[in-house]
């Protein structure tokens, strides 16, 4: 049995209802590695879509903030199809992810490594390992952590696939993976909402949504919220000269 | 080139499946082709069976070997057949019990000039997805290690026809997701649109949407998409 083959196995012994396999699948590498959390996400080419499994609240935290900031391991990982990561990142001065590291750090996180989740070119999202000390993985987490990655490709598959054939036409997603989603479905509906206020395009949009919270150090949730009920007003800034 | 050499470079071409161009149909050419110089056949074919279980001739190194396993499927006999359903080579069935097997079969056989025919599974484990015929023009006999050559070029054909399949399968279940995932979004920005140029909330901004694809025949998804781009208005979608 290979090594991916015996986390299945692993996770899907474990399953029950109501706790998702991708849950398990974050706490088994979290433990199995040592590591202080896992997050899996879900990607598109537009980005960040959900956070569809975690170990538990950092990894929750961090996956998040990660899709608030727009920058961050999960994403840049996804992106580029590679695996990205840092062993230390509280050093250097030129950082990489200025605004997800001095978030991480706060969060007593100190290294991560982030793997992509992919099928045959398609990005489907990433699996990030959040560790509390500097330091790489070794020759042997590396190899774990790539059987990880496999785990996670084929349980996405696994889920997307057990959708009725009734559904395929209407675009379904798994409840697992659907209710992440939705999660997030006020921010897409005010940066419509926005795009229209502001006669800006959708990825303006986003940007100045983001903008906003991260100056107002708020979630971007709470933001969308209120930009859809009216009670903030955001403006591009060129037009405040006009 | 030694025998045991030619094999082994036979084996690494059938094995060689992880190509960025993978063609099944080129992939099992090259299996008949090989199968007649190591076999020291005339004519190869192979019959596979689709997802819904239809048998269909996909690959030929002849015209008439394909006329004759399409004539065994129309007729519902041959060796092809037989070794598809007992899941075991058929081979080596003399000229009288073949025609009393296969009576159409053996009579075609012969007018287009082939003495023999033999077939073999392409298996894997339990599941059998087609046979490999071959065609000789002597009344000719697979020797025991013909039939294990020949059985092994077929095993390691089904491994890279199945492994072809299973990436195919999951590329789409992937690009599905990814689908999904991109008309959720679309379909909330859309939501965020109406609630902003109509005043209405977000329930509403749904239904407006859903009812107008109902009445004209639309996905939801691509309505959708015209909200987003503005080549849809909220009085249009009101109207019609």
């Amino acid at each position: 049995m290979t090594m991916t083959t015996q986390i299945l196995a692993a996770i899907g012994a474990q399953h029950r209802d109501g706790q998702p396999l991708t849950d398990l699948l974050c706490v088994d590498c979290a433990q199995s590695l040592g590591l202080a959390g896992v997050g899996m996400t879900l990607m598109n080419d537009a980005g960040h879509q959900a956070v569809i499994g975690t170990s538990g609240a950092v990894a929750s935290r961090l996956e998040e903030i990660q899709f608030d900031l727009g920058e961050g391991p999960s994403l840049d990982a996804s992106r580029s199809d590679r695996t990205v990561g840092s062993d230390d990142l509280g050093a250097g001065v030129l950082l990489r992810w200025p605004a997800f590291s001095s978030a991480a750090l706060a969060a007593g996180i100190c290294a991560v490594t982030a793997v992509p989740l992919s099928v045959g070119g398609v990005r489907l999202g990433s699996l990030s390992m959040y560790r509390s000390s500097p330091g790489r993985l070794d020759v042997q987490q590396q190899a774990t952590a790539h059987a990880y990655r496999g785990a996670a490709v084929v349980v996405l598959l696994h889920l997307q696939d057990r959708i009725p054939s009734v559904d395929l036409t209407r675009d379904a997603l798994h409840p697992d993976l659907g209710a992440p989603v939705a999660h997030r479905a006020e921010i897409h509906q005010a940066t419509g909402f926005l795009s229209v206020k502001a006669s800006v395009g959708m990825t303006e949009a986003m940007l100045l949504l983001r903008a906003h919270a991260f100056a107002a150090d708020r979630s971007l949730l709470d933001v969308a919220r209120d930009v859809l009920a009216g009670r903030l007003r955001i403006h591009p800034e060129e037009s405040e000269d006009d | 080139m030694t025998s045991e050499q030619r094999l082994a470079r036979v084996f690494v071409e059938l094995a060689d499946t992880l190509v960025d161009e993978f063609d099944t149909l080129d992939f099992l050419s090259t299996l008949t082709e090989r199968s007649v110089e190591l076999l020291n056949a005339d004519a190869a074919g192979v019959i596979l069976a689709d997802a819904r279980g239809v048998l269909h001739v996909v690959a030929s190194t002849s015209d008439q070997a394909q006329l004759l396993e399409l004539l065994e499927l129309q007729n519902d006999e041959g060796p092809c057949l037989d070794c598809l359903q007992s899941a075991r080579p058929v081979v080596n069935v003399g000229g009288g019990e073949s025609q009393e097997r296969w009576p159409r079969f053996s009579t075609a056989l012969a007018e287009v000039g082939f003495a023999s025919a033999h077939a073999i599974p392409l298996r894997l484990r339990d599941s059998v997805v087609g046979a490999m015929n071959l065609f000789c023009a002597a009344d000719s006999q697979l020797s025991e290690d013909d039939v294990a050559m020949g059985q092994a070029l077929a095993d390691i054909a089904t491994i890279g026809l199945l492994q072809e399949r299973a990436v195919r399968q999951s590329g789409l279940i992937a690009e599905q997701l990814q689908t999904a995932l991109d008309n959720r979004v679309l379909i909330e920005q859309a939501k965020g649109v109406l609630m902003a140029s109509a005043e209405i909330d977000v329930d509403q901004a749904f239904r407006l949407m859903r009812e107008y694809s109902r009445r004209n025949n639309y996905a939801v998804k691509d309505v959708a998409r015209q909200v987003v781009s503005r080549t849809l208005s909220v009085e249009h979608l009101r109207r019609s």
